[in-house]
């Protein structure tokens, strides 16, 4: 599967970059290809590269504040979901975003 | 110039053993770290924005690991402070376990201009997000060990 993703965190100076490290190894151990753009305290990091948004199957907002470039998301099925539940349980996240994927079939 | 995680590392600002009873105990003993070291200038105006980031939500990420963090006009020099403590200390976690390392993010409040140290501290971050290096760092047993493993 093809995920691309947002983290984006309430100081945007640590969580962010712990949901996305989390979100990553889920990903790539599950066997799937990730590319999550972080919008912290520095701005945009590792923007989603455009050839990436089109081949995706599914996108994920892990945020507690205000994400931009959403709309770069229309036409994808997007997962909005705290940095709280990625850092606690990326593989559990990860699991469900499968099977939400699937039911798209 | 670009500097490396290993380079931004300040060991004199990370202590293994260290001991605290409480959460604001361990964040007391890395908070005068940074101060006698230059990092903050003013322990109580630093505290207060470290506590206003707890007010907003849990900094415990689960693994015994928490990033207590915020920008402060108390901060002179971003860095981060980590410390082992020898006990498990009591902290709102996501998994519901107490906390032995405690890393303390000092981050200027301002506006751009310090993008490679933020740059730096989010990959720090990151770093803290990945199980094998959390399970060496809860293995090390020195500043050195610590500082090589986030390298």
């Amino acid at each position: 599967m093809n995920i691309v993703g947002i983290a984006a965190c309430t100081a945007g100076i640590a969580h962010t970059y712990v949901a996305k490290e989390k979100l990553v190894n889920a990903a790539e151990s599950a066997g799937h290809k990730i590319h999550i753009e972080t919008q912290g305290t520095i701005g945009i990091q590792d923007p989603i590269p455009d050839e990436m948004l089109k081949v995706a199957d599914i996108a994920i907002i892990a945020a507690d504040v205000k994400v931009s470039g959403k709309d770069r998301f229309q036409g994808i099925k997007t997962v909005e979901i705290p940095t709280d539940v990625v850092i606690k349980s990326p593989n559990k996240f990860i699991k469900k975003i499968e099977e939400i994927a699937r039911k798209g079939d | 110039m670009d500097i490396s995680i290993e380079n931004f590392l300040d060991e004199k600002i990370m202590g293994v053993d260290l001991e605290a009873e409480t959460k604001d105990d361990a964040i007391q003993v890395l908070s005068k770290m940074l101060l006698n070291e230059g990092y903050i200038n003013n322990i109580d105006d630093y505290k207060k924005d470290i506590y206003y980031r707890e007010s907003l939500g849990t900094t415990g990420i689960g693994n015994y690991i928490a990033i207590p963090h915020g920008k402060s006009e108390g901060v002179y020099k971003n860095g981060i402070a980590i410390g082992k403590f020898k006990n498990e200390i009591p902290w709102e976690t996501l998994d519901d376990k107490g906390v032995k390392i405690v890393c303390l993010f000092a981050v200027r409040d301002e506006e751009g201009g310090s993008d490679m140290h933020l740059k730096l501290l989010a990959s720090i971050a990151g770093k803290l997000g990945n199980d094998n290096v959390v399970e060496n760092l809860l293995n090390a047993t020195s500043v050195i060990e610590m500082t090589n493993i986030l390298s």
